[in-house]
């Protein structure tokens, strides 16, 4: 057993904390935040550097390396800023499930301009009606000629608008519900696919949050993303190694906040005497600390596993339940360390509150993880 | 009783005031019945050299015209002879950008000891000792030349001692020949001056100060406002100009401008002595940091331990306020 | 063309609380976080710049432990060819000319047309290694170069002399040149930078392979010999204001219009 990062792994994180440093810039983060802007130029700038898509392998433009590696720079990057590190995180959701199932020309032709920071992508599985449960969905695609035909409405869609491909989980075969869906790949500019903004959301303000609809939206048979009928099998795998990245993400925004607090309690006085001095303070910062700690510990575990070539879809789940929960309640305590200062725009404690929220609701609510883990334990029972 | 040579520094045709401070350094060291020297070196310096001949017992004038420039390189040849012949039980310069050319060279030929950037010199039994700063200020260290060997030298940080009054010593000049082999290794192109800024802030009776603590050019806006609100000029340290963000004739410090004013608000500075070293006149000097340990509270009047994001346009409030 | 940049690894003094260790001759490190020196980045980048502008190889050197070699690691994915880890027990306690001299003997084995050293550190701040180096190798030196470029055998460099001027010098090759801050801003360390460079070894030499006696280097080879750490004495502070920002905030207006002239 080892718990010491890799030299490599450690010049990951410092090069990743290094550039977070020095190109998060909390002001255009509230600008950005402000204006519902994805931070273009820097994302560019990640993905020119090479911390994009370092998960990918070398022949479509990434680094090569794993999940962990990837867990450090989001970490990294989250910590510094909440909302630029979750966008810069988010700008290339799903498109592993292109990286893992795909075929070598989807790859070539998808994976490296999203590393290089160039493109970003999308992934639409959630309905209207269909949220936690996707085991049957009302967005279809049929075979018409040499091309899918695809009918139906995706909602809360991370990217949409700026992607330029989609992951489109669809219903290929209504009658076998879950056995019965497939992933296409679904180019943004195809006619008949329209995007609405979704309007105003609590955090990751600098992702928007849309809804896609397909009108007849008519793709290559070629675009079918792994196996027709195994899409809700392959999403479930794609969760696998994405639910990591949001426990990162949770794990990144949580020591920020924890960080801001800290710095701030160290310096406030009342009564006399310093925030931190207070034992109740020291109390809270142990705490906050405590879980910080495990957090970074079940994530790390859950990222080395996968790499290992052995995903456990439990292991995960423990990580992203517990990171997302550690995430909410360290921001929540934070700002209360704050105080009222925390409660304003100014010290970014409270975009921290805002922005860890998600994470205990996308890619599988706090319930769902809990779902897989609680199944997993009892088995099926008569 | 000891024999102490000071290297004096020269700015174009005038000496650099620091070499008096070094004479105070240089005749607390000889003590009693020791002897101080100076030497100079240029073209053209025959009246430096009876301006030191005032304050030091010797003064060796190297006047050659390969000697127009100061050049730490050229000039380590040329004083190497007179540091090889013995003689000098401490060797003094000050620790400025000459200082820090010339010495570390001069020291390894010469085979002596070298103590950086002293804050303070004395004799511990035959060895030359000193105290400097370390890692950033906040620690200093003690140190001492090993024993053995033929004296040491010392660079000597501006301000550590006092400067020498006008002296009356009617000292020798010793016309100093360059040695035979004398074959300087640089050729000097040109000589820049920084441009002059918008505003000479030499000239401003009120500056705020930024530095590194801003953390990027946004904060500058805040600054801005303070600056407004007492009637100050903008002033910064120089990780900020090196970024870009001012320009170089913003730059306070030994490698930057030297200013004057009356009060002086320094914000996220830490007080480097490098920076401080460009502040005089003894202004009434208010710092505004986040780590209670940062030098600078150590040399300013007045501060506030907090988070500029926050001080800074409380305090413009509260000026605004008063102004009505 | 050959360059050699000489770095060091140094601890992040920005708003640490600084403890002196219990020999009284260093620092407690456990708290602190540790970085390639300021100064030594500029040396870098502009050794890395040279390299691209005029093809050779760029060899960093440091004299540390096996920590130290983050440094390493770091210049090699900033875009270093080859690195050298100057490591012994016998290499404690260096002053400058100790270090120095472990460097010098080191590179006087190596091909060079450029070495670059930072103007100084952030740690020790003595500013010396470099000149020292310098005058050890023979070669001529220019301190904290603001400008750099090397044409046909001659280094054209830029660099603060007395009186907050610059002056513009030639130096012929092989030279040396210490960085100061503004030479240029270094990049940052890709992910493919330390992908490239994540299996370069990294050569570590001993004293003994130096063909340096023990005494010759470390704590018994130096001339400067640190006799203990000390806090500054308190002497005069800063009047701080404490209490409610606004309270202080208060008062200070009230200083200013005191003695400040508001
Ligand atoms: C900002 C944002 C970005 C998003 N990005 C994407 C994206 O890019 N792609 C995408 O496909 N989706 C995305 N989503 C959708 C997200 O994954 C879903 O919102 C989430 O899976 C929950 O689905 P739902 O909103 O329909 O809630 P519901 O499924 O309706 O759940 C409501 C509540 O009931 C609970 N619940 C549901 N079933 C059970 C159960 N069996 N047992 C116990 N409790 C249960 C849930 O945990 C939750 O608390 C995003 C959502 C948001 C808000
Ligand atoms: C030969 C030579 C010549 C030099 N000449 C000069 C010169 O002329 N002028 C000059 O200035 N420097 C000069 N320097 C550089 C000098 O050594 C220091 O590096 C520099 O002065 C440090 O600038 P600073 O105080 O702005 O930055 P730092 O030393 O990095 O200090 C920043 C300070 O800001 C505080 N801070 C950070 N964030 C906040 C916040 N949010 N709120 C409040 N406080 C905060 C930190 O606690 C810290 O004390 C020279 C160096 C050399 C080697």
């Amino acid at each position: 057993m080892d718990f010491e990062l890799s030299k490599v792994q450690k010049d990951i994180q410092k090069a990743a904390r290094k550039f977070a440093k020095g190109e998060f810039d909390k002001e255009l983060a509230r600008e950005l935040e402000h204006k519902h802007e994805f931070p273009r130029e820097i994302c560019r700038k990640a993905g020119e550097l090479g911390f994009l898509g370092l998960h990918y392998p070398r022949e479509y433009g990434g680094q090569g390396y794993g999940c962990l590696e990837n867990v450090l720079v989001i970490e990294e990057f989250c910590r510094q800023d909440s909302s630029i590190g979750s966008a810069a995180m988010l700008c290339g959701f799903a498109a592993e499930t292109v990286l893992r199932f795909g075929t070598a020309e989807q790859k070539q032709r998808c994976l490296p301009p999203v590393a290089e920071g160039k493109a970003i992508f999308g992934g639409a599985i959630t309905e209207p009606d269909h949220g936690s449960d996707i085991t049957s969905l009302a967005t279809t695609a049929v075979v018409d000629g040499d091309h899918w035909r695809i009918n139906g409405t995706k909602t809360f869609i991370s990217n949409a608008g700026i992607a330029g491909n989609y992951m489109v989980l669809c219903q290929t075969d209504p009658a076998a519900a879950h056995r019965g869906q497939s992933m296409l790949l679904v180019p943004a500019d195809a006619p008949g696919l329209t995007v609405s903004d979704l309007g105003r959301k609590m955090g990751i303000n600098l992702t928007p949050t849309g809804e896609l609809t397909f009108k007849d939206v008519r793709v290559p048979l070629a675009n079918l993303i792994g196996e027709r009928g195994k899409g809700f099998y392959q999403v479930l795998q794609f969760f696998d190694e994405s639910r990591i990245a949001v426990a990162a993400q949770a794990l990144g925004i949580a020591q920020g906040a924890f960080d801001r607090a800290l710095a701030h309690t160290r310096q406030r006085e009342q009564f006399g005497q310093k925030i931190a001095a207070m034992q109740v303070s020291q109390h809270k910062i142990a705490d906050m600390a405590i879980e910080l700690e495990l957090c970074r510990l079940i994530t790390y575990k859950a990222a080395w596993t996968f790499d290992q070539g052995k995903p456990d879809s439990v292991l995960t789940a423990m990580a992203k339940c517990h990171a997302g929960r550690t995430a909410v309640e360290v921001c929540d305590e934070a700002m209360q360390k704050l105080g009222g200062y925390g409660y304003m725009a100014d010290h970014d404690v409270e975009r921290c509150y805002r922005d860890a929220k998600i994470t205990e609701l996308y890619e599988g609510t706090r319930e769902i993880q809990k779902h897989t883990i609680g199944r997993a334990l009892t088995g099926r029972l008569q | 009783m000891k024999q102490v040579l000071v290297i004096a520094e020269r700015r174009g045709a005038v000496l650099d005031e620091g070499v008096f401070e070094l004479l105070t350094a240089a005749r607390a060291l000889a003590g009693g019945g020791g002897r101080v020297a100076a030497a100079v070196l240029g073209h053209g310096i025959g009246g430096l050299a009876a301006e030191l001949a005032r304050g030091f017992d010797r003064v060796f004038a190297f006047d050659d015209e390969r000697l127009a420039e100061p050049d730490g390189d050229g000039d380590a040849q040329a004083l190497l002879p007179l540091l090889a012949r013995g003689g000098f039980d401490a060797v003094l310069l000050a620790h400025g950008n000459l200082g820090i050319d010339l010495a570390p060279g001069l020291s390894v030929r010469a085979g002596m000891p070298l103590l950086a950037d002293c804050l303070e010199l004395h004799w511990a039994g035959q060895s030359l000792a000193g105290t400097r700063a370390v890692y950033g200020g906040k620690v200093h260290a003690r140190v001492v030349a090993a024993a053995g060997g033929t004296g040491a030298m010392a660079t000597v940080r501006g301000g550590a001692f006092a400067p020498a009054g006008p002296g009356t010593v009617a000292g020798e000049v010793v016309a100093a020949a360059l040695p035979a082999e004398f074959a300087p290794r640089r050729r000097p192109l040109r000589t820049l001056r920084p441009e002059a800024g918008e505003v000479d802030i030499t000239q401003s009776e009120r500056l705020v100060a930024v530095g590194r603590g801003i953390e990027d050019e946004d904060g500058l806006q805040l600054v801005r406002g303070l600056a407004a609100a007492l009637g100050a000029d903008l002033c910064a340290s120089r990780p900020v100009v090196d970024k870009g963000w001012l320009p170089r004739s913003c730059q306070v410090g030994t490698s930057g401008v030297t200013v004057r004013p009356k009060l002086y608000v320094a914000v996220g500075i830490s007080g480097s002595f490098q920076h401080m070293g460009g502040i005089k006149g003894s202004p009434f000097v208010v710092a505004i940091n986040k780590d209670r340990a940062a030098p600078i509270f150590g040399v300013a009047d007045v501060g506030i331990v907090g988070d500029l994001s926050e001080v800074v346009p409380a305090l413009e409030a509260a000026i605004e306020e008063q102004k009505g | 063309m050959d360059i050699i940049v000489c770095i060091k690894r140094v601890p992040d003094l920005a708003e640490a609380g600084l403890e002196i260790a219990a020999d009284g001759r260093g620092l407690r490190t456990e708290d602190l976080d540790f970085d390639i020196n300021e100064w030594d980045d500029y040396a870098v980048e502009a050794a890395v710049r040279l390299k691209e502008q005029h093809g050779g190889v760029v060899t960093a050197i440091t004299v540390g432990d096996e920590d130290a070699e983050e440094v390493l690691r770091r210049a090699l994915a900033m875009g270093a060819d080859q690195a050298i880890l100057l490591d012994d027990a016998a290499f404690a306690g260096a002053d400058p000319f100790a270090i120095a001299t472990a460097l010098h003997a080191c590179i006087r084995s190596l091909p060079f047309d450029v070495v670059l050293c930072g103007a100084v550190t952030s740690d020790g701040a003595s500013g010396q290694v470099g000149g020292m180096l310098a005058a050890l190798l023979d070669v001529p030196q220019v301190a904290l170069a603001t400008g750099l470029e090397v044409d046909g055998g001659r280094a054209r460099v830029r660099h603060e002399v007395e009186g907050g001027l610059e002056r513009e010098v030639e130096v012929a090759l092989p030279c040396l040149i210490t960085a100061q801050s503004g030479l240029n801003q270094p990049r940052y360390v890709s992910i493919r930078g330390i992908r490239k460079v994540a299996d370069v070894a990294i050569a570590a030499r001993s004293a003994g392979d130096l063909g340096l006696a023990a005494t010759a280097v470390g704590e018994a080879g130096s001339r400067v010999r640190l006799e203990g750490l000390l806090l500054p004495p308190a002497g005069k502070r800063a009047e701080i204001l404490e209490g409610s920002l606004d309270a202080a905030v208060a008062t200070l207006v009230e200083r200013l219009r005191e003695r400040g002239g508001l």
